[in-house]
């Protein structure tokens, strides 16, 4: 790739990155200047839908031409469709073995933001499964991953800063604290999969498909 | 432990990580949670940016 590609990629990669994370903003700020209530309502629950669905067209339209070469290369290779399950499988392994490190050596449950996880899920299921089994899957596959490799060709720094970026972001809403800080494990963890899956197959279809499948099993446990 | 200690201990465990979720929950919540938290946002991100801009400018093939 030349300066200039690289230097178009990069312009991107910010954009799509500042995108991501001010749209919750943009859309409270809009939701709040035309009258829209601060308590939950319908009318909220479906602008939300709609606002995230924008979103995800957003991105789609501004990868468009990568994302439908790699869907049809996608389709067409079995190996890639059965390395989804291959993933998934590590994954499950991983996240139990760091799970059970951050348990019974650390003695560390649940971390903030996932109590705030659990307690979205409990009011409103189906939303969450809808969400984490589409909507996060693509969204973020492409921002954390996507925006990295778009920039970084070198397979094992793109692997690197792409899990430390999404680790980072998994606490740096809640309180960063050493706690914190280590329970952060098992999404790194889950990001080099990912990212190393992407890089291995070198098509996006396959970390977007893993994080859709490892995303329902695991709603579907929680639902039991 | 006995077999369904383990089970549910690990079932728990796995419900504990719907993974995606935090980092959107954490964004959703961000708005209503505390501003002081988007320091930590707004830090990791002027990180990000720099490193991919750094990158960028050095140069990185394969």
């Amino acid at each position: 790739m030349n300066k200039v590609d690289l230097g178009k990629n990069c312009l991107i990669s910010i954009s799509v990155i500042l995108l991501y994370f001010f749209w919750p903003t943009v859309l409270k700020a809009f939701w709040e200047t035309f009258g829209g209530s601060s308590t939950v309502t319908l009318g909220m629950f479906i602008y939300n839908a709609v606002g995230y669905a924008v979103l995800v067209g957003i991105l789609v339209a501004i990868y468009y031409k990568p994302l439908k070469e790699n869907w049809i290369k996608f389709w067409k290779d079995k190996k890639k469709m059965v390395s989804i399950l291959k993933y998934t499988a590590i994954l499950f392994v991983g996240i139990l073995i760091c799970n059970s490190i951050l348990k019974y050596i650390f003695d560390i449950g649940v971390i903030e933001n996932e109590a705030d996880l659990l307690g979205q899920f409990e009011k409103s299921p189906m939303w969450i499964l809808l969400m984490v089994t589409i909507y996060y899957p693509i969204v973020e596959v492409i921002v954390f991953q996507k925006t990295i490799r778009q920039v970084i060709e070198k397979p094992w720094i793109f692997i690197l800063v792409s899990s430390i970026f999404f680790g980072y972001f998994n606490i740096a809403f809640s309180k960063i604290t050493l706690e914190a800080l280590l329970g952060t494990l098992p999404y790194i963890f889950l990001n080099v999969v990912l990212a190393f899956s992407y890089y291995k197959s070198d098509n996006i279809m396959v970390p977007i498909g893993t994080k859709m499948l490892y995303n329902l099993i695991v709603t579907i446990i929680s639902f039991l | 432990m006995n077999l369904s200690m383990f089970h549910s201990g690990a079932l728990k465990m796995l419900n504990s990580k719907v993974e995606s979720l935090t980092v959107q929950v954490g964004a959703i919540a961000g708005n209503a949670n505390n501003a002081t938290n988007l320091n930590y946002v707004i830090i990791g991100l002027v990180v990000v940016i720099i490193v991919l801009i750094v990158i960028t400018l050095l140069g990185n093939k394969k």
